[in-house]
């Protein structure tokens, strides 16, 4: 058992695994990873518009051949390391795990250098981007550094 | 097509170079080969084995006695009115390996929010210029993950 927590390290590591192994089942079927190599093919600055319109739309999911469960979300988010992210495939663990995580996810990402997003708690904690900020800075080829927002 | 055709010409009809692109169709092939990449990046990055091998060392890393410890004093600091700062304090890479946690050099470990953390339901999207409803926006939470441009993460949300 950890310490001060009413269940231990081997559960949760068996529940997180469990979680990644059904969102790896997802994003590895085919008609997903179609859906990814035809995001692949357009220019950085045109995926958010893709990841609106067709990731985050199940109907044309759906027209693609991928059938997103139900416990499965694909949402949008933004880091406080500013590192241009795109979009998520989330899956979110029990309430007995949120005193300490809430969910596991695969985080898809906009072309940056691992170099260009510092690590440092000063940039790492800062305030996130709303997300539609953070889409629209992308999709005008912003460094997401250079946004301002208070 | 373009081998048959060349196969079929004489040895000395044949052009003693290849004709050099022009800018515009040099541009087009430095885009068809940076797609083909692309394409291949993906295959490799939708690796199962490769993601299970990833999210492995994130449940690895994330699971520890000292980043659970860390993660729970950090949910409690909140409760009790603490802000993004009391996170940071708590949750910077320094401080876990501080505090003995084993972290990765790839590792990162930030604040995050989600579109509508609560349920998943997503803020109806218009255009790229069109303004979501921010309030939907207020939750954040700490977000640990490795892996490259495709990163597995486990994330803690909190309100604000």
């Amino acid at each position: 058992m950890y310490q001060h927590l009413n269940f231990g390290r081997i559960e949760l590591e068996s529940v997180m695994r469990a979680a990644y192994d059904q969102l790896i089942d997802f994003v590895t079927t085919q008609p997903f990873k179609t859906v990814m190599a035809e995001m692949n093919s357009l220019k950085p600055t045109k995926r958010p518009a893709f990841v609106a319109s067709v990731l985050l739309n199940d109907e044309e999911l759906s027209r693609r051949g991928v059938q997103r469960p139900s416990d499965i979300l694909i949402q949008r988010s933004a880091f406080g390391d500013r590192r241009p992210t795109l979009f998520c495939v989330k899956k979110l663990l029990p309430e007995k795990y949120a005193c300490v995580w809430k969910n596991v996810n695969i985080t898809f990402d906009n072309e940056f250098e691992d170099s260009s997003v510092s690590r440092d708690a000063d940039k790492a904690w800062r305030i996130p981007l709303p997300v539609h900020l953070q889409a629209m800075a992308m999709a005008e080829e912003k460094d997401l550094e250079q946004v301002l927002y208070t | 097509m373009l081998g048959d055709s060349m196969s079929n010409l004489s040895k000395a009809s044949r052009p003693r170079t290849l004709k050099q692109p022009s800018d515009k169709e040099g541009e087009l092939l430095r885009q068809l080969e940076k797609q083909d990449q692309e394409r291949k990046d993906t295959k490799r990055e939708l690796d199962r084995e490769r993601l299970i091998r990833v999210t492995a060392g994130v449940i690895d890393t994330i699971t520890s006695p000292e980043f659970v410890e860390r993660m729970r004093l950090a949910q409690l600091e909140l409760q009790r009115g603490g802000g993004m700062e009391a996170a940071a304090k708590l949750l910077s890479l320094d401080a876990l390996r501080q505090s003995g946690a084993e972290i990765p050099d790839d590792f990162r470990l930030t604040s995050r929010i989600f579109e509508d953390p609560a349920n998943g339901l997503r803020v109806e999207y218009k255009s790229e210029v069109s303004s979501s409803n921010v309030d939907m926006q207020t939750a954040w939470g700490a977000c640990a993950g490795a892996g490259g441009p495709l990163i597995g993460c486990g994330c803690s949300g909190w309100q604000v």
